[in-house]
């Protein structure tokens, strides 16, 4: 039951993410995160130290080299490979990366909801 | 008498054999990748393109997987390997069996088709 439980699951994923690939967002448009600031969120990202792992435009000295360039971000459509790139799903992956793909690279970092939603905000400009 | 030359044999062997081992070392592509340029073929073939960026190859504009810009230089494939030329390897044969129900589907590749597609992706820098 569990297995096939966990398959289904990983099917639902993949599907979900293909169809996500199969939209792509319209060129060179923002994606916008409600009640998020992406000033905020800017701040956050360098308090916060993601660049240490990422390149982030517009962010001073994220230069990273452990995960993907986060360029074009906002018009990406699977994040992490497993989540279709909405704000809700941005800010999911965000807050509890280790809950979205257990084991992956990324820390859980501790933000709280809106915190997320503010990284959110800023990411969802880099067109 | 016998046993002293052959140790001695033995001693020279071993430092022949670390000598080519040196050198092999110093080779530019890491040992176990394949062909490069046989590697950009087939990630036309395949279109790598449709899901990823990929600097210097045509219509590589995808917006589904990460951008393989400096791929050479990334820490780790996929937030969950090191990457390192077997892992890459493994990651291209196999990316559902490393992370099931990933958007990155399995493309059947041979172990060589891989070898040589993580050939082309190391000389993204």
């Amino acid at each position: 039951m569990r297995p096939r439980g966990l398959a289904l699951l990983a099917a639902g994923v993949a599907a979900a993410g293909a169809l996500a690939a199969c939209e792509p967002r319209p060129q060179n448009q923002a994606m916008a995160v409600a009640g998020g600031d992406p000033d905020r969120g800017a701040a956050l990202i360098g308090q916060v130290g993601c660049g240490a792992c990422h390149q982030i435009p517009g962010v001073t000295a994220a230069a990273g080299e452990v995960g993907p360039p986060l360029t074009h971000i906002a018009q990406r459509t699977v994040i992490a490979g497993v989540l279709a790139n909405t704000p809700d799903n941005l800010i999911r992956w965000i807050q509890t990366p280790q809950a979205v793909v257990p084991g992956n690279a990324m820390p859980d970092m501790g933000l709280n909801p809106q915190q997320a939603r503010d990284i959110a905000a800023y990411l969802g400009t880099l067109q | 008498m016998r046993a002293p030359r052959r140790l001695a044999l033995t001693g020279w062997g071993l430092l022949l054999a670390a000598s080519l081992a040196a050198c092999g070392s110093q080779e530019p592509t890491p040992a176990g990748l394949g062909d490069p340029l046989q590697g950009r073929f087939i990630a036309m073939r395949e279109a790598c393109g449709s899901c990823h960026a990929i600097p210097g190859l045509q219509q590589a504009d995808g917006l589904a997987g990460p951008p393989l810009t400096g791929f050479a230089r990334r820490a780790r494939i996929a937030g969950m390997l090191a990457n390192t030329p077997d892992n890459l390897v493994r990651w291209l044969r196999s990316p559902q069996v490393v992370v099931p129900g990933n958007a990155m589907p399995d493309l059947r590749l041979t172990d060589k088709e891989a070898r040589d597609v993580a050939a082309y992706l190391e000389t993204l820098r």
